[in-house]
């Protein structure tokens, strides 16, 4: 799992490294402001000019050109708060598919209507026309030879290309498929559906049952099981002349499909006659492991006629449950409507009307031993705040383990957890349900009831174990921003620092932050909650070892660690020079001067660190202010001066204390040096007293 | 112990030494202990310190005894020659009189070396303000060692305000 990680955000880097760095001719704040956004290689997009048939629900598209080629362009700018798929787009760019349109760039760019910098993909623009707009009725009613012909092969090459390149595309359906300028369907193109999470514009109606109960957002990474099944829709509405949905909610779309299966729920009253239908019932089986795969599908365009796996209906009750004043007979459709009223769902459980009905209406003594477990622990966890919620959510996954986590009114696939994040912290909303979920290990939860019910969902826990033990402690670093860029790498950092910037690597970041210290506008320190955390899931080597600092009381310790960071990033990323982030750093260093005791040093130092901040040179910088030899050094030489001063202090004190006596002050000596003459002078006197008397 | 009854013993032998040397040379030692009268008194009226004083007026004294003493060896050492030469006015003079000389090197050169060494204090003490001064300077208050110092050799309140953030910086 670790291997695949690095595997991962090795070829991320490598993906990131790929993508366009734009050329930006329009500059934030010019009076002048150009409405052309410049990219390399020629392309041009106008921010003006808006092409509305092209956009993707709240995603905008603009037009965009080659300015020597002549080629137009469809740019689709992605908001903020929907991550785009930025590996799949990467993917994407390596398929070559005449039915696809060619992804030609992709990258952050600065875009003049929001005075931010955007993600911006940038599409070949030969799709043509919607060949069933998604306001028109979703049935066209073609001939089935039109449909196998026009609609079926290509598409089924798309999905041969997809599987070899292991892309899930999660926008197969009618409203993208487009006549790629012809008429008659003769050059039929597919949409792309890169600009937001897997599926977030899918209808209800093309994802499958467990998917479709997901909310766009968290309905998370798919497989092809799940593009061949909205192909199946796809054929089945340009099939159909009747929709026997039209009309009806999401939920009910999803209930109705529970109760007669996805392939009677979309032909309805549709008769199809020939090969047509084994086709339908093959790619519509809702057993994602029944379905046929793109093989089988190719087998059967081949000729080959298989027979699609029967479909085993699902098991309804003999009596219904009294819920709500609904009856309810389908376990799935009970797990769905439980969190409509959790003091009903309560009340089913402490009166014994749920054991009840599994027992004696569902026949399945098993699942209730296996509920009545999961009800005590539940109960064993506490019955204060929350306890009503979280019996509900487990309630739900035991009752009908297919279908995504339920809590709170999210409903998420464990995989769609970090984009639904994403949106949540990006629009600035509450995100404690988010934590709530995480800390009590729901999601782990889910995936042991799928393991349980012999489910092949693909996750591993190992992502939600380590976001409950992010979450034990709040410190910078940690916390649910730490579970955000874990559960969505593809987030860009979220960051109020980085509000007017698109940040997708560390190497974005300092460039962003650079360009933020340009105009002189530095924060007080750069790493807060959001960076330390998006650093920490791009690479532990960046931040890991220096989050102890970044948490300290001490301000000096923040900014030396704010620093070291960001010059670990500047050297293994091998960035050039960042001035206006050194000279930043370089007028918060005050503080980190003052930690040396010697004002020599500090004097030095600062007249060093100016010149490496001009240089932009962070690296050096830190190895200026933060040598624990010169440390040291300065340490010892402080030890000495102190007793250098008290033994000063003393002797000062003791001439104090004898010169306060001036009369008295040096007689001593003197007396004995008056001694010493007197001596020598009476010495000579009797020398020569001795030598004239006795000489 | 041993020290101390050696030293005892020693002086006992160099008392009784004198004072048959001094039995020995009776003439010498009455002219002595006339014309020495005044170092006898400057050894016992002055104060502690002043026995150096004593030392310096009995050096000067000595010297204005000794050319009698020489006249009464060389003129018939015994008691009437010493009586005659001592009952002489003028040799009481030239012997009080040199002793007079030694007072007066005490006085003056004690003087002036108590104000020369008064001076060196003076500028020693304002070399040593000067060093304080340039340690404080170079090392920071906190060098007295008057302020309480955390283990780094930081003062504790210093280090509290440096764990505040500056507030009034412009966010990006």
């Amino acid at each position: 799992m670790a291997d695949d990680n690095k595997t991962n955000k090795d070829a991320e880097k490598a993906d990131n490294k790929n993508e366009d760095k734009p050329k930006i001719r329009n500059k934030k704040g010019d009076s002048s402001i150009s409405h052309i956004v410049e990219l390399s290689g020629g392309v041009q997009v106008d921010s003006t000019k808006r092409l509305a048939a092209m956009d993707v629900g709240p995603i905008e598209a603009y037009e965009g050109f080659g300015d020597k080629s002549g080629e137009q362009y469809f740019a689709l700018v992605c908001e903020p708060d929907i991550t785009p798929r930025v590996r799949a787009s990467a993917a994407y760019q390596n398929i070559s598919n005449p039915r696809l349109s060619s992804l030609v760039k992709r990258g952050v760019v600065y875009w003049p209507p929001a005075r931010q910098e955007r993600y911006m993909l940038v599409f070949q623009n030969n799709l043509g026309q919607s060949l069933s707009p998604a306001d028109q009725k979703q049935a066209l009613g073609l001939h089935q030879d039109i449909v196998l012909e026009k609609i079926l092969e290509p598409l089924a090459n798309c999905l041969l290309d997809f599987r070899d390149k292991e892309f899930f595309h999660g926008g197969i359906r009618a409203s993208n498929l487009f006549n790629g300028g012809t008429a008659n369907l003769e050059s039929v193109m597919l949409g792309q559906a890169l600009a937001a999470p897997s599926s977030f514009m899918q209808p209800v109606l093309y994802e499958t049952i467990q998917r479709a109960m997901a909310d766009p957002i968290a309905r998370g990474r798919g497989r092809q099981c799940h593009d061949l099944y909205a192909l199946g829709i796809t054929l089945a509405v340009m099939l159909r002349s009747n929709d026997p949905m039209e009309g009806l909610s999401s939920a009910d779309i999803i209930k109705h499909k529970l109760e007669v299966g996805s392939y009677a729920a979309v032909t309805g009253k549709d008769r199809f006659k020939g090969s047509i239908l084994e086709l339908l019932r093959g790619l519509l089986h809702d057993e994602d492991d029944q379905r046929w795969s793109v093989e089988e599908m190719q087998e059967w365009i081949d000729g080959q006629r298989l027979t699609p796996k029967q479909v085993i209906p699902r098991k309804k009750a003999d009596r219904p449950l009294l819920f709500a004043g609904e009856r309810y007979f389908q376990l799935e459709k009970l797990a769905m409507d439980l969190e409509v009223n959790p003091t009903e769902t309560k009340r089913i459980i402490d009166e014994g009307d749920l054991e009840q009905w599994l027992v004696r209406s569902m026949n399945n003594e098993e699942l209730n031993e296996h509920l009545t477990e999961m009800i005590a622990v539940v109960r064993n966890n506490g019955q204060g705040a929350g306890y009503q919620d979280r019996l509900v959510s487990v309630l739900s996954m035991v009752l009908d383990p297919a279908a995504p986590i339920r809590y709170k009114g999210l409903h998420m696939n464990p995989e769609g957890i970090g984009t639904a994040l994403s949106q949540c912290m990006a629009k600035k909303q509450d995100v404690s349900v988010f934590a709530d979920l995480l800390s009590q290990g729901i999601p782990m939860q889910w995936i042991k009831e799928q393991l349980k019910a012999g489910i092949e969902s693909g996750i591993f826990p190992q992502n939600f174990e380590m976001c409950a033990r992010f979450l034990r402690k709040p410190h910078l670093g940690l916390g649910i921003e730490r579970c955000l860029y874990q559960l969505n790498p593809e987030s860009h950092c979220l960051s109020e620092k980085l509000e007017k910037h698109h940040v997708l690597s560390a190497e974005e970041l300092l460039i962003a932050l650079d360009n933020a210290c340009k105009g002189g506008m530095a924060p007080a320190l750069f790493i807060d909650r959001h960076i330390a955390a998006f650093l920490s899931a791009q690479d532990a080597n960046y931040i890991d070892d220096l989050l102890p600092m970044l948490n300290a009381q001490e301000y000096h310790k923040r900014i030396v660690a704010n620093l070291r960071c960001f010059a670990n990033i500047q050297r293994r990323d091998k960035i050039g020079a960042l001035p206006h982030l050194a000279k930043a750093f370089a007028e918060l260093m005050p503080t980190v001067y003052k930690r040396y005791h010697d004002q020599e040093i500090r004097e030095k130092m600062q007249k060093q660190v100016g010149k490496l901040a001009a240089a932009g040179d962070l690296v050096k910088m830190i190895e200026e202010v933060d040598s624990p030899a010169v440390a040291n050094k300065d340490f010892k030489a402080f030890k000495l001066a102190m007793y250098d001063h008290k033994v000063l202090s003393a002797e000062h004190a003791e001439l104090a204390r004898q010169l306060e006596n001036k009369k008295t002050f040096g007689l001593s000596a003197g007396r004995q040096i008056a001694a010493l003459i007197s001596c020598g002078l009476a010495g000579f006197v009797i020398l020569g007293l001795t030598f004239s008397n006795f000489f | 112990m041993t020290t101390k009854r050696r030293k005892k013993s020693q002086s006992k032998v160099l008392l009784i030494a004198g004072m048959m040397t001094a039995i020995m040379i009776a003439p010498t030692t009455i002219m002595l202990a006339i014309g020495m009268l005044p170092t006898i008194v400057a050894y016992f009226i002055n104060k502690r310190g002043s026995r150096v004083r004593a030392l310096a007026i009995g050096a000067m004294n000595l010297a204005g005894c000794m050319p009698y003493v020489y006249e009464l060896w060389l003129g018939g050492h015994d008691f009437s020659n010493s009586l005659h030469i001592v009952m002489n006015p003028q040799v009481v003079i030239v012997m009080y009189a040199a002793a007079g000389v030694g007072y007066v090197i005490d006085w003056a050169v004690s003087g002036f070396v108590s104000v020369i060494l008064y001076e060196r204090g003076q500028t020693r003490m304002k070399e040593i303000e000067k060093r304080r001064q340039a340690l404080v300077e170079r090392w920071d208050k906190k060098v007295t060692g008057r302020i309480p110092l955390d283990a780094h050799g930081f003062p504790v309140n210093e280090e509290m305000d440096m764990e505040r953030e500056p507030t009034n910086k412009n966010k990006i």
